[in-house]
């Protein structure tokens, strides 16, 4: 299959967050601000393909018993190494993120597409879903980051819009619930739609 | 998966796979160690540079070691900024783990006086937009603790809801409430660097007469400040629990 094509199913036919609805509490939890999910999105994004390829390279050598504690320490290692990055190099994001990165291991999104996808393609299919797969996971985050943040403080990428208080509910978790719900909603009648046009 | 699982395959490759990933983060960790370490070290720099007033000496380096006022056994960290050899404030690291979603860490500036010269959050998990206003340096909580004299007991340490002096952030009391509680120790370290400061002074040089009165708490402030050359040179042999390390002046 074209690469181009299998990379955009990831954004939108496989979308994580709004078809598959998997990995829900990074979603609600670091979606608060637009570059908070961005970074989430992105840090998730570069685990993903680096996982996705290297369970594909090791697949065939895997005993089928033991595959899921081979993917978690896969996966577990790739999550270290990025977690040591950005502490590294991107201090600031990672103060923001800290405590959510380690939790990229126990996301279901990386475990789900290694299980679906990657132990069945090649390493470049799998290197080209896994960036779809994650590139789709960031752009739902930042638009539920950019409409809570908006909302919940009047801001914009941390830039203050307007010199007031915004409605609070959408900073907190519960906010989080009705703003995924109407995007969902949404997305899926956007795509529904075209599916039916089709 | 084409692969028949038996013992002996499963064993090993479980264990090259383990193996493998653990050389990976090895390798990665001895790599970024440094990096983490210097941007650790570049966040306390950055705060220390906000609490206290312009200096001419390593703030990072100049750190006097204080017996913690609740745990005597732990030694509290406070750095020194000096001025051709005075010292203009002292920048105080706290951590307080009453916050709202888990401890934070403050960098607390006081003038030799007791006042505050500023505040500066090292780290902090407060919720965005609710107690994360703590870290705006515009909000009227951070700036009302500008100028305030925490020792002289003029100022009750406690959000206004508790029966104190300060102004919470709006629904974030939980968070104001934390950060009073990083003020308090902040406080109460300061207080102990002078009453150990005025203790010493007045060992050394008995017949000093502007140190003879330092008792009395109003007297203190400007004993401690008059005897401050005296004080210094006493911290470095008489003091008790005060010991200074670093580049002394």
């Amino acid at each position: 299959m074209n690469k181009f094509k299998l990379t955009l199913q990831g954004i939108i036919k496989n979308n994580p967050t709004f078809v598959l609805v998997l990995g829900m509490c990074p979603t609600l939890a670091t979606s608060t601000s637009a570059l908070n999910g961005m970074g989430m999105g992105l840090a998730t994004m570069i685990v993903l393909a680096c996982s996705n390829m290297g369970i594909s390279a090791l697949a065939p050598h895997i005993p089928d018993k033991v595959r899921i504690p081979c993917y978690i320490v896969v996966i577990a290692a790739f999550v270290t190494v990025v977690q040591f990055l950005m502490q590294a190099y991107t201090p600031a994001l990672y103060k923001t993120l800290g405590i959510y990165v380690p939790l990229i291991v126990v996301n279901c999104i990386v475990l789900g597409r290694a299980e679906a996808y990657a132990n069945k393609n090649t390493v470049i299919d799998s290197l080209c879903d896994g960036v779809g797969v994650g590139l789709g996971f960031t752009l739902s985050l930042t638009c539920i980051g950019i409409i809570r943040e908006f909302l919940g403080s009047l801001s914009f990428m941390n830039m203050k819009l307007f010199d007031a208080d915004g409605m609070l509910i959408f900073i907190l978790p519960a906010g989080a619930f009705i703003v995924l719900g109407y995007l969902m909603v949404l997305f899926n009648s956007v795509t529904n739609r075209k599916k039916a046009n089709a | 998966m084409a692969t028949q699982s038996n013992l002996k395959n499963m064993a090993l490759v479980l264990l090259f796979i383990c193996l493998g990933a653990s050389a990976a983060v090895a390798v990665v960790y001895a790599v970024t160690k440094e990096p983490i370490e210097l941007a650790e070290a570049a966040n306390v720099n950055e705060a220390i540079k906000q609490v206290v007033p312009a200096c001419n000496n390593d703030v990072a380096k100049d750190t006097l070691s204080i017996a913690d006022p609740t745990t005597p056994s732990k030694m509290d960290k406070v750095y020194l900024a000096k001025k051709d050899g005075q010292i203009v404030g002292y920048a105080i690291p706290v951590t307080t783990t009453k916050g709202f979603g888990g401890a934070f860490s403050l960098m607390v500036g006081f003038t030799p006086d007791g006042a505050v010269y500023n505040t500066a959050v090292i780290n902090h998990q407060e919720t965005p937009g609710l107690g994360a206003k703590i870290t705006d340096p515009n909000q009227p909580f951070i700036k009302q603790w500008k100028g305030m004299n925490l020792i002289n007991g003029s100022v009750k340490i406690a959000v206004k809801k508790d029966g104190g002096d300060i102004d919470a952030i709006t629904a974030s009391t939980i968070s104001s409430r934390a950060f009073c509680d990083a003020m308090q120790q902040a406080a109460d370290i300061f207080n102990n660097i002078n009453s150990e400061k005025s203790a010493s002074a007045a060992e050394a040089a008995p017949a000093d007469s502007s140190a003879v009165a330092a008792d009395s708490t109003a007297a203190t402030t400007t004993a401690a400040t008059a005897a401050k050359p005296a004080a210094n040179a006493a911290a470095a042999t008489a003091a008790k629990g005060v010991n200074t390390v670093g580049n002394k002046k």
